[in-house]
């Protein structure tokens, strides 16, 4: 089985109102699990899915952010979220839950181009 | 060129199945080979064996049970995706003492590794429904 190929997750929906955020995330646990070459990227409502301190009990809804310092344990170090995206929505990196790297629109889509398969979620 | 898709829309609520569809037959007719159709969120949906649309609209879940017997395709449900959104075969039925099983017999439930499996096996794999 050919496991050189590089996986970007792409992140574009809030973390509640759907199911994508959380069974992205899934996603993402077993491709780091299987040992691929995995990043993950916030991008879009994407941004509110890495914000402190959510709490969606009210709504009966599970805490996936929760889950988000689990991507470290697995090895997963490129988490990239979308400077326009944050900027747009009043957010910086203080309002986030784990370690990310920022990077610019043109810098998102280099790393789009670079990759061998995209997930978008 | 060897295609594998990931379906995220239900039948009936969203295009993707629809879409889904139409690519998967034209890829075939093209003589492409279909690795893997991974079905997951509310995708799961297009396995049901109880879908019952009016006779006027089309049953997208038959159209899929077809194509897939036709050209043995592998189709794969998430496991976790279909048994919270109640689509479940007979072991699963068994296990969770449930009333009935409603997965085709076209499908199989297997984990999210087959999807990781048909990203890095195909020289494609194409998201509808996201």
């Amino acid at each position: 089985m050919e496991t050189s190929k590089t996986i970007l997750i792409v992140n574009r929906k809030a973390p509640f109102g759907s199911a994508f955020a959380k069974e992205a995330l899934d996603v993402g646990l077993i491709a780091a699990a299987f040992g691929q070459k995995l990043g993950m990227l916030f991008m879009d409502d994407g941004v509110y899915q890495l914000l402190k301190q959510q709490d969606p009990a009210d709504i009966n809804q599970k805490n996936s952010s929760q889950t988000l310092p689990m991507l470290e344990m697995y090895d997963v170090k490129e988490v990239y979220v979308e400077a326009e995206s944050l900027q747009a929505r009043n957010l910086s990196a203080a309002d986030l839950l784990i370690p990310v790297e920022i990077i610019d629109s043109q810098t998102t889509s280099e790393l789009l181009e670079q990759q061998d398969i995209l997930l978008n979620f | 060129m060897k295609y594998s898709l990931a379906i995220y829309g239900a039948p009936y609520s969203s295009q993707a199945a629809e879409t889904a569809f139409s690519f998967a037959q034209a890829a075939i007719a093209r003589g492409h080979h279909i690795y893997r159709l991974f079905f997951y969120l509310d995708g799961v949906h297009n396995a049901s064996n109880l879908a019952t649309p009016p006779q006027d609209e089309t049953d997208i879940p038959e159209r899929w049970q077809q194509l897939i017997k036709a050209h043995q395709i592998d189709a794969v449900v998430c496991i976790a995706a279909g048994l919270r959104r109640g689509l479940l075969d007979e072991v699963e039925q068994q296990r969770y003492q449930k009333p009935s099983n409603n997965l085709s017999d076209s499908f199989t439930l297997s984990g999210l590794g087959q999807l990781i499996d048909a990203g890095t096996q195909s020289h494609r794999l194409i998201t509808f429904g996201a």
